[in-house]
């Protein structure tokens, strides 16, 4: 897998598919992820994402390297889903039912521990929005303040601070 | 099972449809072809601009110079000798007039006519 500096050759090379090709697989879940937790629809989410790799694309000639290419692309990745965010005002809600359809496979009977992960997807729905990214994100990229710090241009402590909060709210709720 | 680990249940897999980059590439692909074709549509463009602004900055008169070539000396010169062969002198001599005037009339209007031709002839 390249490295960050193995892409930007490739892109002064003039080799920009090649180096969407590398970014991909680093960053896709990355980014859809940062998408969900603004849109909490997959559609819309995955629309942005492809948006973003799109915009990256085109941008990378330019990408002059002062900051990381992580929190290049986190960036363009959150103005592009408060963007859409604006554009298609969609209710906050984190009952997408391509989610909940995961959470509720396919049994005609829900089992007990699904019918709590769809109790437990409501109470997160519930949390305030700043509390609810940082959750989600935070379970999703295996659990790194300093990952989900990157993605969402806050400090460590605010992430620390937001996380612990929500687990107290969820704890509180459960 | 805890909140911890139900939270990470819930949302570790979260990921994009599968054939997610297939679409992207595609869409890619349709991105670079579009590009070439604003590309190629703004050299043309600007290839339009310049030669309309080279033809603009062109004086008539080298217009005039530029019809003035080994064709029109020679039929200029063939309409000579016909009309010396056809008319007697004296016809001629009362013809002169008349010819000067066509070709101080001719010489007036080029600048009117020339870049009308011109811009009739440009695509």
């Amino acid at each position: 897998m390249l490295t960050e500096s193995g892409i930007l050759e490739l892109v002064r090379e003039d080799r920009r598919n090649e180096a969407i090709a590398a970014l991909l697989p680093l960053y896709r879940r990355k980014v859809f992820g940062l998408a969900y937790s603004y849109l909490h629809n997959r559609d819309s989410a995955e629309d942005v994402t492809q948006e973003v790799f799109i915009k990256v694309w085109r941008a990378l000639p330019t990408f002059d390297g002062r900051a990381s290419l992580s929190t290049w692309i986190y960036a363009i990745t959150r103005n592009a889903s408060l963007s859409a965010l604006r554009a298609r005002r969609l209710h906050a809600s984190l009952s997408d039912p391509e989610v909940m359809a995961e959470v509720d496979q396919s049994t005609d009977a829900p089992t007990d521990a699904e019918v709590d992960a769809a109790a437990l997807m409501r109470m997160v729905d519930a949390l305030p929005s700043k509390q609810r990214q940082v959750v989600m994100l935070f379970y999703m990229q295996e659990q790194s303040h300093e990952e989900v710090a990157a993605m969402l241009a806050m400090p460590i402590g605010t992430v620390k601070t937001l996380l612990h909060r929500a687990r107290a709210r969820l704890g509180a709720s459960a | 099972m805890n909140v911890d680990e139900q939270l990470s249940a819930l949302f570790s897999g979260l990921d994009a449809r599968p054939g997610f980059n297939e679409r992207l590439l595609e869409r890619l692909h349709q991105e670079i072809v579009l590009e070439a074709q604003r590309a190629e549509e703004a050299r043309r463009q600007e290839q339009l601009r310049h030669r309309v602004a080279q033809q603009e900055l062109r004086p008539w008169r080298q217009t005039l110079g530029n019809w003035v070539t080994l064709e029109t000396v020679g039929i200029a010169v063939l309409a000579g000798i016909t009309v010396t062969s056809a008319w007697s002198a004296d016809q001629i001599r009362q013809a002169i007039p008349y010819v000067f005037t066509a070709i101080g009339i001719a010489l007036a209007a080029a600048p009117v006519i020339a870049p009308k031709l011109r811009a009739a002839r440009a695509p």
